[in-house]
């Protein structure tokens, strides 16, 4: 299928675009235009753009090239280094998932086997000074202690991490 | 703070490379680049301003384009043809960013609205009327005069247009001729339309 009104739209293409038209071509192909519909409409409307196109040309305001140039080499660093950092944060996480993990699984299996120490640990260190003294006598006392320091050693990480992040 | 002082020749074009030996992708180094860029920075505004009907978005585009064609892997074919080549490819990246802006979800209230956009429309409304196809490119639609300007402006064909838009071939033929028809009737005379 051809979307081509005029048989000899394609020499009047080839033409246009050498920039032959209208100096450089026959008098017949001129003869031949100024009856046909199609043909006038596609040199009114290549002319039309290119007019409209040698316009435009001049008006913009352009930037250096080296500014460019710097801001082009500035963002190839910056993602680069955004591709290096990805993989270091995964092992991270992977590394606090684990530990996490790890201490979950042992606190587990000491408390499953009657551990007594947790409270010996806490009455040695003095932890229990810290509490009320209505909870100090308590048998959970010990425990609780130790979730609090631990509770509060892994904030103070999550602190420092977020403000070395900054 | 002055640019000069921060980046040693920025502005003459010889910004110092961080990365590689030539710097980009592209396999240019920053003194073809200033050659290519003075060559076709303007043409490609051109294409932008016109097809878009707003200079100041036209200005943001191009940079875009040019830092996108500086650190995008570019494809072995536009390494290989040449000049040619990265022109299409530049343009083929700035088409890829219009559409972007026309997908964009626009503001949705007055108050969401920055104050630079009121400028926008005081410049946009300067340069149409230093366009002389103003009126004719408002009424066509922003694909029709994608198609128009690469073939009519840039002299580009089929192959070339289908490569820049993403469109298949075969349908750059059936829209250009559509296009086509819809501007030479906008083109024509009241009289010559109404006779028709």
């Amino acid at each position: 299928m051809s979307f081509l009104a005029c048989p000899r739209e394609k020499e009047l293409a080839a033409l246009l675009a050498l920039g032959h038209w209208p100096h450089a071509c026959s008098a017949e192909l001129e003869a031949h235009v100024a009856a046909c519909h199609a043909c006038r409409a596609r040199v009114a409307i290549t002319q039309a753009f290119r007019a409209e196109r040698e316009q435009a040309i001049p008006e913009p305001r352009l930037e250096p090239s080296g500014v460019l140039w710097w801001r082009a080499q500035l963002r190839r660093r910056n993602t680069a280094m955004e591709r290096l950092s990805r993989p270091l944060l995964g092992a991270h996480i992977f590394a606090v998932v684990v530990a996490l993990a790890a201490a979950g699984a042992y606190l587990g299996f000491e408390l499953c086997h009657g551990a007594t120490w947790f409270g010996d640990l806490s009455r040695a260190l003095h932890f229990t000074a810290l509490l009320p003294p209505a909870l100090q006598n308590s048998p959970i006392a010990g425990i609780a202690m130790v979730l609090l320091v631990a509770l509060a050693t892994l904030a103070g990480g999550v602190v420092l991490y977020r403000a070395s992040d900054r | 703070m002055n640019l000069e002082s921060v980046i040693p020749n920025a502005l003459a074009g010889e910004a110092p490379a961080l990365a590689g030996a030539t710097g980009t992708s592209t396999g240019m180094d920053d003194e073809v680049f200033a050659g290519f860029y003075a060559r076709s920075a303007r043409p490609l505004w051109a294409y932008l301003a016109r097809v878009s009907s707003d200079p100041t978005l036209a200005d943001d585009l191009l940079q875009e384009a040019y830092i996108r064609f500086l650190t995008a892997a570019t494809p072995r074919s536009a390494q290989l043809d040449g000049e040619v080549a990265a022109r299409r490819y530049l343009f083929r990246i700035a088409t890829n960013l219009l559409r972007d802006h026309w997908r964009r979800p626009r503001a949705a209230s007055l108050e969401d609205v920055p104050e630079r956009h009121f400028e926008i429309h005081g410049h946009a409304a300067l340069s149409e009327s230093r366009a002389l196809l103003g009126p004719l490119l408002i009424q066509l639609r922003p694909r029709e005069r994608q198609l128009l300007w690469l073939a009519y402006a840039e002299g580009y064909s089929h192959h070339e247009i289908a490569h820049i838009t993403g469109l298949a071939s075969a349908s750059i033929r059936l829209l250009l001729f559509r296009a086509r028809r819809k501007a030479a009737r906008l083109l024509e005379p009241p009289s010559d339309r109404r006779s028709q």
